[in-house]
């Protein structure tokens, strides 16, 4: 069976043998698809609902 | 002598210099027990790599019975034409070639290699051969690949022999009066789950040094290396003489090898199962046979590829021969996945 994650930032699935696993101190799993998703969630700390690319945009 | 190091690259594969053609020499073929004759090897040319999906069958593994992404090499093996064969007899040096057939008309392909004869007996070769069927302890093959049945833009075919084993020689001989002018495809020789090994040419690097070729220490670049930072220290003492043991800069890249042990984990006939969207990369689209094999495979892309059975399996490879379990090919993305 093929088990498809989808990206915490971006939402969409997750290539197999792709991106990353990040888990934090309190134990939240993150699984992100690529470094540009990793980088926006946990370096410039972005809120993927106000980014146009990702599946998670909310429109006004 | 304070502590002790490994030295820098091994001196089993000396002299490090390139090989003498670019398509691979098999030197020793394994035996095998089997009824039946058949050939022990097959060739093709190195697709790419990719990654793949399967269920861990290793009962050793830790992650046995779990699902684990691999490395895996896609190699294009179109049919190979048997075009001859020969026949060798036991002697003091070794193996002796007492007598070949040849195809009475070989196709157009193989006027690019060699000239061929305008008449040929092929009856006259075969009674010669049948007459000193007793003296005969091998049989081998002679194949030509066919590359324009593949994806890459070559024509010339690669001719070589290839051992047929199994049976007793009177089977191995009417096996090979049958086979010579047909095609054999890899279907016929290998099964999923094989171990083979692989024998190839690796890539060319040139002239390098010894920091590049074997691994030796880079100096810091200013403090106390007047001399040059990148070089290997003393070449040995001046007595006795030139030992060839100390590293030196020459030709890297381009050496025949051999690798061992590779499990074949997908013997394909329909391409369009792995052929991604785009054509592989510097390859373009597989067009016939492919095998994916496990691991790396030495060589650049496009080079012929020979594979052989395992001819030193271990314990462990002995007692495993089962078929793998793939799920997902990395060349064809799951379509409802994003790109990333």
């Amino acid at each position: 069976m093929l088990r498809l994650h989808r990206c915490s930032f971006c939402g969409r699935p997750i290539q197999p043998g792709k991106g990353m696993i990040y888990v934090r101190n309190d134990g939240t799993i993150l699984r992100f698809c690529s470094s540009k998703c990793r980088k926006n969630m946990l370096n410039l700390r972005r809120n993927p609902r106000k980014l146009k690319w990702t599946q998670r945009y909310m429109r006004e | 002598m304070g502590k002790r190091r490994p030295r820098r690259g091994s001196m089993g594969v000396w002299p490090r210099k390139r090989a003498g053609r670019i398509v691979a020499r098999i030197r020793s073929w394994p035996t095998i027990v089997s009824d039946k004759p058949r050939m022990l090897g097959f060739a093709g040319y190195k697709v790419g790599m990719v990654h793949v999906l399967m269920t861990e069958d290793r009962s050793n593994s830790p992650f046995f019975g779990r699902q684990v992404i691999k490395s895996a090499t896609v190699i294009e093996t179109p049919p190979l034409l048997v075009v001859g064969f020969r026949a060798y007899s036991k002697d003091v040096g070794g193996l002796k070639a007492i007598g070949e057939v040849w195809l009475p008309k070989p196709p157009e392909d193989l006027k690019r290699v060699f000239t061929v004869p305008e008449e040929y007996d092929q009856e006259k070769q075969i009674k010669k051969i049948e007459a000193r069927l007793g003296e005969i302890v091998e049989f081998r093959a002679i194949v030509a690949t066919q590359p324009r049945k593949a994806g890459i833009h070559k024509k010339k075919p690669e001719i070589f022999e290839i051992k047929i084993d199994g049976g007793d020689i009177k089977e191995q001989f009417e096996y090979l009066r049958g086979l010579i002018g047909k095609e054999v495809r890899i279907g016929e020789v290998f099964e999923e789950g094989d171990y083979v090994d692989a024998v190839s040419i690796t890539k060319g690097k040139g002239t390098q040094g010894p920091v590049k070729r074997f691994g030796v220490k880079e100096l810091p670049r200013w403090h106390k290396h007047r001399k040059g930072s990148r070089k290997g220290g003393t070449r040995g003492p001046r007595h006795p003489g030139p030992m060839f043991t100390s590293v030196q800069a020459g030709q890297m890249g381009f050496h025949q090898r051999t690798e061992y042990n590779k499990r074949i984990l997908k013997v394909g006939e329909d391409p369009n199962e792995v052929n991604p969207s785009g054509g592989w990369k510097r390859y373009g689209i597989i067009r016939s046979d492919y095998v994916i094999v496990e691991g790396s495979v030495p060589g650049p892309i496009k080079r012929l590829i020979k594979l052989r059975i395992a001819i030193r399996p271990g314990r462990r490879i002995r007692a495993h021969a089962q078929k793998p379990s793939l799920i997902y090919v990395s060349s064809k993305p799951v379509m409802e996945a994003g790109k990333g």
